[in-house]
């Protein structure tokens, strides 16, 4: 269990230190320029002109704190649900399919509602409900994957692609039926559609970033048995 | 994957049986304060200073 969590932990620390390197040099720039437009075209309501913080300051503790999330991702997500859900997780591979389920329950879920908005961009809103909101999604999000997990392993016995199709199935149904339900806010853009598109991509590119390293170096990690040393077979050191 | 007495459920009573509940409470506790503050806060101070990280990130704040 706590060869588990410490293994979760290593890879969240590399994921988070790389993805804590994208938030300083592309991230930081990008939301400083968007926002620099966003002030030139028309002054929005959240003030951040006149923010409590320095610029400066802003920057540190995002890229601080990016790193320290892809820490709490690691020892969360590939250490502890990654132990439980071990014994139901192919040898090869697990790790990627935790780093899918992870995204798409941090990111992916919430986004077929809240999409990101680049700064600038104005929803109309509450943000408090909106964080509200974007929390119940990631909750969505969770259930529907181990929901999917749960209907793979009962009908793989009829094959793995019956066991995939239906683990598709009840994944998008799931999804499908929250994000209609969940009320979408409306948009209001003060910037460039192709300043919105290089947001939303560079985003996007951060998370999947995020924890396709993570998950690359957890798969890894599964290869060396405690003593440090490479064997051959990560199903076995696995199993242990 | 494939032994018998190696399944989800037994690894939820192995972790059950290694964490006291106070551990597992705290355990809890520190991640979901650790996710509130740096996602969800709305205290300016806090707020702000994640300001870049939770936009990178794709979180929506205002």
């Amino acid at each position: 269990m706590y060869d588990a969590l410490r293994g979760g932990a290593i890879a969240g620390a590399v994921g988070g230190g790389a993805y804590g390197l994208y938030v300083a040099l592309v991230g930081n720039p990008l939301v400083a320029h968007a926002e620099e437009l966003a002030h030139h075209g028309h002054e929005h309501g959240h003030g951040h002109g006149t923010t409590v913080v320095a610029d400066g300051v802003t920057s540190v503790v995002s890229v601080g704190g990016s790193a320290a999330l892809g820490l709490l991702f690691g020892l969360v997500v590939f250490g502890f649900v990654g132990y439980l859900l071990e014994p139901a997780l192919p040898d090869r591979g697990g790790s990627f399919l935790l780093g899918l389920g992870g995204f798409l329950t941090v990111s992916g879920v919430p986004w077929l509602v809240l999409p990101p908005a680049a700064p600038g961009v104005e929803t109309t809103m509450a943000t408090e409900f909106a964080l509200y909101l974007y929390a119940g999604l990631m909750a969505v999000g969770a259930v529907a994957c181990i929901a999917s997990g749960w209907v793979y392993h009962r009908l793989a016995e009829y094959g793995r692609p019956v066991g995939t199709a239906a683990a598709l199935v009840v994944f998008v149904t799931a999804v499908g039926i929250a994000a209609l339900v969940a009320p979408s806010p409306g948009y209001e853009s003060g910037v460039s559609t192709t300043l919105e598109a290089a947001y939303i991509g560079t985003v996007v590119v951060g998370q999947i970033g995020l924890w396709g390293v993570t998950a690359a170096v957890h798969e890894g990690l599964a290869g060396f048995d405690s003593s440090g040393k490479w064997s051959h077979s990560p199903s076995e050191s696995r199993m242990r | 994957m494939s032994a018998a007495n190696d399944s989800v459920r037994n690894r939820i009573d192995t972790a059950r049986g290694t964490l006291s509940s106070t551990q597992a409470g705290l355990g809890l506790l520190t991640v979901t304060l650790a996710l509130f503050l740096l996602a969800f806060a709305q205290e300016p101070l806090v707020h702000d200073a994640m300001h870049n990280g939770r936009h990178v990130a794709g979180v929506v704040c205002h």
